[in-house]
């Protein structure tokens, strides 16, 4: 089921984010489906995606919240394959898809119980998302796209794989994407990857992850990854792993 | 894993922030434009003052080129280029905001005992030059992805409902937030539907917002201004500007600028048809 994504007006998205106080018990009910055709939330923008399978979302709040994280990005990558990363910056695409199109989702998903006093909190963080940080790491929907696209940008041939490796711990994630000069470089990227499967070592503790990706960091500077071939790369990342075994 | 002024190397990098040779200069200079095909246009201009680095490209052991990254897109590509000028273009929907130039020297082999008089001589008579080492450094080059640029062009128009006008006809209405095309219910209800249908998109491309373009351009070119105090207008304005058009010019033809605008909408019509 094929369907087009829209977006907000700025003057929309500027009242939205105004009226949150006096908002909260439709963010805790029913929500904002009786905008959904107004013309400042409905801006086309010519870019399909798969409202079935965005339906799909796991609204769940289990105990392991990385599981749920994981099949959730899948689905959103997948139903939002068309979003270029451009568009993905665009913070009122994502606001009218968790107040619309997922938001049963997000609510769930993100307030759940809570009492009206922790609700506009919870909004900013997970319903609106201004900024980088919070469109990678907060927002309900724009959060698991980047994960699936960091994944897919990683291992391009494989990205569930990649996903489930990044998505190991909240920890590995955030030490994970928040080196955008590794994490982007698809070869050192999809090479880490390789090692973190391999190495049980380099995930077995929080404390061991970060310590190798220092080590990458300090022995990687200046290194020019782009003309090593796969088996050079894997030879350095040895000697990052030996490094970092020595500060464990 | 970064590069950097402050970073150190076990081995000469020229650069502007080091002083590992007494001479030399790495000197880059680029020009970035936005294409009317939503690419980013590169133009570099490197040049390399330093004979033994040279040499070295001239062998093929080192290269030169450039990284271009992007930090809101994880986009981060080493872009070979030889010295000189030379031109490349870069997928402009994997570019947002702020894009960051590093122009670079590195290695394609291991180079064992380079020498050069120019280098310090803290790095004694001759060194080894590992595979994929930086060896020379150009300065940061900065600019960024004006984001309004990106705007699908049909996020400037909306469909809206307009009493007294004949069926089948659509009137236009730049003077509010977004430069509106009316028609009557019936009328709109179906423009509305084909709106959200691919083919139908395509076929009102040409029918629909290409002559709503050009009676926007007549508006314009009259010397009008009243439409430039619209929302709409600075989106607009920043596509002519990519394409080097200025729609107010009385000498421009509103028919050639509005196809150019919405990127010869005639083509799309013509693949559906093809499909049919």
């Amino acid at each position: 089921m094929v369907a087009q994504l829209k977006y907000l007006s700025d003057a929309a998205l500027a009242q939205l984010k105004g009226a949150v106080i006096s908002n909260v018990a439709r963010y805790k009910a029913d929500g904002f489906l009786e905008f959904a055709d107004d013309p400042g939330w409905n801006i086309g923008l010519g870019v399909e995606y798969d409202e079935g399978l965005l339906g799909t979302l796991d609204r769940s709040t289990p105990r392991t919240v990385a599981a749920i994280d994981l099949a959730n990005s899948r689905i959103v990558g997948k139903a939002l394959a068309n979003l270029s990363p451009t568009l993905a910056n665009e913070e009122r695409i994502w606001v009218r898809l968790s107040h619309i199109e997922a938001f049963d989702y997000t609510r769930e998903r993100w307030i759940g119980q809570a009492g009206d006093e922790a609700v506009p909190k919870l909004v900013e963080a997970h319903f609106f998302a201004s900024g980088q940080t919070k469109i990678r790491d907060d927002h309900a929907l724009s959060r698991l796209w980047w994960n699936y696209q960091i994944a897919r940008t990683c291992n391009p041939d494989d990205p569930d794989e990649a996903l489930s490796l990044i998505l190991k711990t909240a920890d590995i994630r955030s030490n994970f994407v928040e080196r955008i000069w590794m994490t982007s470089r698809r070869n050192i990227a999809s090479a880490v990857l390789g090692l973190m499967k391999s190495e049980p070592w380099v995930t077995d503790a929080e404390k061991n992850f970060r310590i190798f990706m220092k080590s990458l960091n300090r022995l990687g500077g200046g290194i020019v990854f782009e003309v090593l071939d796969t088996n050079e790369i894997n030879l350095f990342l040895k000697d990052c792993l030996s490094h970092a075994r020595t500060l464990a | 894993m970064k590069l950097n002024e402050s970073m150190r190397y076990p081995h000469p990098v020229l650069s502007d922030f080091s002083s590992d040779y007494v001479t030399g200069e790495f000197k880059c200079s680029f020009v970035q434009q936005m294409t009317g095909e939503g690419e980013l246009k590169l133009t570099a201009e490197l040049s390399l003052d330093s004979t033994d680095l040279r040499r070295l490209i001239e062998n093929q052991q080192a290269a030169t080129g450039y990284f271009v990254v992007c930090r809101r897109t994880y986009f981060n590509v080493l872009q070979p280029a030889p010295l000189g000028r030379s031109e490349k273009h870069f997928d402009g929907s994997r570019l947002f905001g702020a894009v960051t130039l590093r122009p670079a020297v590195w290695t394609l082999t291991p180079v064992h005992h380079f020498s050069s008089p120019l280098i310090h001589k803290e790095f004694g008579a001759s060194v080894n030059l590992p595979k994929g080492a930086v060896i020379a450094l150009g300065p940061e080059f900065r600019f960024s992805i004006d984001k309004k640029k990106f705007k699908p062009f049909e996020s400037i128009f909306e469909l809206a409902v307009g009493e007294g006008i004949e069926p089948g006809m659509v009137q236009v209405d730049p003077l509010r937030d977004r430069i509106t095309i009316l028609a009557e219910p019936k009328t709109h209800k179906d423009l509305a539907d084909m709106r959200n249908m691919p083919a139908g998109r395509s076929i009102l491309l040409s029918s629909v917002y290409l002559p709503a373009v050009m009676d926007v351009l007549a508006l314009l070119q009259s010397g009008d201004t009243a439409a430039t105090g619209m929302n709409w207008y600075r989106v607009f304005k920043a596509k002519c500007d990519d394409l080097g058009i200025n729609p107010a010019d009385r000498n421009g033809s509103p028919l050639m600028i509005a196809q150019k605008l919405l990127r010869a909408p005639l083509r799309k019509s013509i693949a559906v048809v093809g499909t049919m």
